[in-house]
């Protein structure tokens, strides 16, 4: 109880300011991740792509991530909550999966409709939340209308957004009902994707931890699929992984994927998914904004699309809003130590130190030094960006360097905002 | 002896079965549309 006390008593940055700033820099970064991977434009299919841009979440994990904890934290981390290892590499199938499905949804029914079936992946992870966590339980009624009525919101908006992006001629498949159905399983899995978050982050584990596992279950079922869905070893993939030009493409976008992950792991730790989910969805308004200032595609758009655009992203701030004001009471964050506890009594873990670590408190034995294979590591997933870097290929597509300036300038002060506030309230726990 | 308790405590889990269930569930829908 003693723990729980400190925890109250503590200065500064709120928990939850801390969540809402991890939830809106992982937007940030989610969001901007679409852009290097607009810039491979030869045919591959969408196994190929998911494939080494998935390569590239994994190999930059093991960048700059390596600096703020080291593998000795992250396997100590690790080895302390052993069944969280299953539910990590779960986590990492289910977004494999429903990234796949999500593949076959556009392509039967196009993104007119599969965009608003997924999307809704934020209504299912509020109610898992709700339902396995006891999330708003003994919240108040407003709290709760800012929650709920913010995460439809930014749904919302995330459709009109994704609408504003459609154009006529686009080539749709003949399954409209598998297509519709591909969308919603997308949509339940990832919104159910959530849940081994939470169950991580009520444990006490640290995410940079649960990444470390989550990549891993990525990436093998991602090869998994590619091998039993598109072709075995004559996939386009393999091919596309010697094509040097164009996988630092990919690899890039894996890079920025594994931040804004990052960020919003940070939230669903210091959140919940509920409130955490719906705030690194405001990614479509991100994605959008690359999409529309830097690569042009709304330059043809009429007033009814440039509506949508403005209506959207007013929208979804207001979501945004909503949510981020909806601080917990102390009597739902009573009710979350039920959870905590739950999880203590059946993993067998040290009630105290859960609650620290839930809270963004270690103990001082888990500050072990950076070792010399860290910074091996660092090099050599560093070296793979650099090497693949100078061989990347720029192709001939219209940009404009302004606007790259200034998205490049906010997802670096984002990730100043997001870093300086993890680092100042928790150290990175 | 460790692996199989943890096993056991994994698959006693309720909460495990939800997320298991909806990938497995994914999986068949992978299958059935490919």
């Amino acid at each position: 109880m003693s723990v729980e006390v400190t925890m109250m008593q503590k200065k500064g940055l709120s928990l939850h300011g801390l969540g809402v700033i991890c939830g809106l820099t992982a937007g940030v970064w989610l969001g901007a991740a679409e852009a290097p991977t607009k810039l491979v434009t030869a045919g591959y299919s969408p196994f190929a792509i998911s494939l080494c841009m998935v390569a590239g979440v994994f190999t930059a994990r093991w960048t700059f991530p390596t600096l703020l904890k080291g593998t000795g934290y992250v396997f100590t981390d690790l080895f302390e909550r052993k069944h969280l290892i299953v539910w990590a590499l779960l986590a990492g199938a289910l977004w494999a999966v429903a990234n796949t499905l999500t593949v076959f949804a556009i392509r039967e029914v196009g993104l007119a409709v599969a965009f608003p079936l997924w999307n809704m992946n934020s209504l299912i992870g509020l109610f898992w939340g709700r339902v396995l966590f006891c999330e708003l339980k003994g919240a108040s009624a407003k709290n709760i209308g800012k929650v709920v009525v913010g995460a439809v919101c930014i749904v919302i908006a995330a459709v009109m957004l994704g609408f504003s992006t459609l154009h006529d001629g686009m080539a749709l498949g003949h399954k409209p009902l598998s297509g519709i159905i591909a969308a919603i399983g997308a949509s339940l899995m990832w919104g159910t994707m959530y849940v081994p978050y939470r169950k991580a982050y009520l444990s006490g584990m640290n995410p940079l931890s649960f990444v470390t596992v989550f990549t891993v279950g990525e990436l093998g079922t991602v090869l998994a699929l590619t091998l039993m869905l598109d072709g075995g070893w004559h996939s386009s993939a393999f091919q596309l992984l010697h094509v040097r030009g164009a996988v630092f493409w990919l690899f890039l976008g894996g890079f920025m994927w594994v931040i804004g992950d990052l960020f919003q792991q940070f939230a669903t730790k210091y959140l919940g998914i509920g409130r955490g989910i719906p705030l690194s969805n405001t990614n479509q308004l991100w994605g959008l904004a690359w999409g529309a200032l830097v690569f042009g595609e709304l330059a043809t758009a009429d007033h009814a699309h440039e509506l949508l655009v403005v209506a959207g992203s007013i929208v979804m701030i207001l979501g945004a809003l909503a949510i981020g004001t909806a601080v917990a009471s102390a009597r739902e964050k009573s009710l979350t130590i039920e959870a905590v506890l739950r999880e203590c009594k059946l993993y067998g873990l040290d009630h105290d130190r859960t609650i620290a670590s839930m809270d963004g408190d270690e103990f001082s034995d888990r500050g072990e030094p950076r070792r010399w294979w860290d910074y091996a590591i660092l090099a050599a997933a560093t070296g793979v960006f650099v090497w693949l870097g100078v061989r990347a290929v720029v192709p001939p597509l219209t940009m404009d360097d302004r606007w790259i300036s200034v998205l490049g300038g906010v997802l670096l002060l984002s990730l100043i905002a997001g870093t300086w506030s993890l680092w100042r309230r928790t150290r990175f726990a | 002896m460790s692996f199989s308790r943890e096993v056991k405590k994994i698959v006693g889990d309720s909460h495990f079965w939800v997320p298991f269930s909806v990938l497995l569930i994914g999986i068949a829908l992978l299958v059935a549309l490919s």
